[in-house]
């Protein structure tokens, strides 16, 4: 485990908007948001980026643990090529697969965080055919002064 | 020379604060602003900056009688614990422990008197590392032995 000091909420989602930013193909990043209406569907794949809880535990005067929930709103759009729809399972397994590789490259969020680890994948039933939609819920421990 | 537990304990206070590597000493005892409320005895470490630590809580110990002699003496223990605080950023805090546990043994087993004020001091065991990433503690078991002189001085 790398060593590491303080951080800030701020910093953490910054890194992790950057992160998915950088996977191959992605459309659209947004923060705070929970429903895909309105995002055109040139803007698929998708992600949003959720501050969902944060808890804290002061350890020491200038020492806080926060045990920070991100939660990341995903979908993709199954597109039809030469007639023939794609599979959506597929393209969405590997939009996944993608997000979650981008998220953990770096446990420690630049320096910010004591690590990182994604808690849940969840994935909706297949009845918003052709979009699928996914949900990651990552757990992040940082230390912060307050 | 009369012995006393006042003295044996502000003895051991100010022996502990030339333990190296030690910041604070602090005591603690049954009541008060500083300690944890409704928990177990001690301070309430979340009132200490990370800069106090390496930190030792000298916990007011438990007196026990243990010879009744003549002339109104007895040999007397004070059972205390040493609560020591430190913090460490890394996840295996081996090397932190032992250096922390060699310092106070060595220094409690050079003044085995406490400066004159006790007959004997000795640790009697010591925990395994106690916390988490960052905040950690070590505690000892700590007796004190001691002949007091019952009669008004």
């Amino acid at each position: 485990m790398s060593l590491y000091k303080r951080g800030t909420k701020e910093a953490i989602l910054l890194n992790i908007e950057t992160a998915i930013n950088a996977v191959s193909g992605i459309g659209f990043v947004d923060w705070q948001r929970v429903y895909d209406q309105s995002i055109t569907r040139d803007r698929y794949p998708f992600m949003f980026i959720n501050d969902v809880r944060t808890d804290k535990i002061k350890m020491l005067k200038d020492i806080t643990k926060n045990t920070f929930m991100v939660g990341l709103v995903g979908g993709v759009w199954g597109e039809e090529i030469d007639g023939v729809m794609e599979n959506l399972g597929t393209k969405l397994n590997t939009f996944v697969e993608s997000i979650k590789d981008a998220v953990i490259a770096d446990r420690s969020r630049g320096g910010e965080a004591y690590t990182t680890d994604l808690t849940t994948i969840e994935t909706d039933a297949g009845n918003r055919y052709p979009q699928a939609i996914f949900v990651i819920m990552v757990n992040i421990i940082f230390f912060s002064a307050e | 020379m009369a012995l006393n537990r006042r003295d044996i304990l502000s003895g051991l206070e100010t022996i502990l604060g030339t333990v190296t590597g030690i910041t604070t000493v602090v005591r603690s005892y049954g009541g008060g602003a500083n300690v944890v409320r409704g928990g177990e005895e001690g301070i309430d470490i979340s009132q200490y900056a990370e800069a106090q630590l390496p930190l030792i809580d000298l916990i007011e110990p438990e007196e026990l009688n243990d010879e009744e002699m003549t002339s109104r003496r007895s040999i007397q223990f004070l059972d205390t614990v040493l609560r020591v605080y430190f913090v460490d950023w890394n996840d295996n805090v081996q090397g932190t422990y032992e250096t922390l546990v060699k310092n106070i043994r060595d220094k409690v087993g050079a003044e085995f008197r406490v400066n004159g004020t006790a007959t004997a001091c000795w640790i009697v065991d010591i925990s395994k590392v106690l916390g988490e990433v960052p905040l950690w503690n070590i505690e000892f078991n700590l007796r004190v032995k001691y002949y007091l002189d019952q009669q008004v001085t």
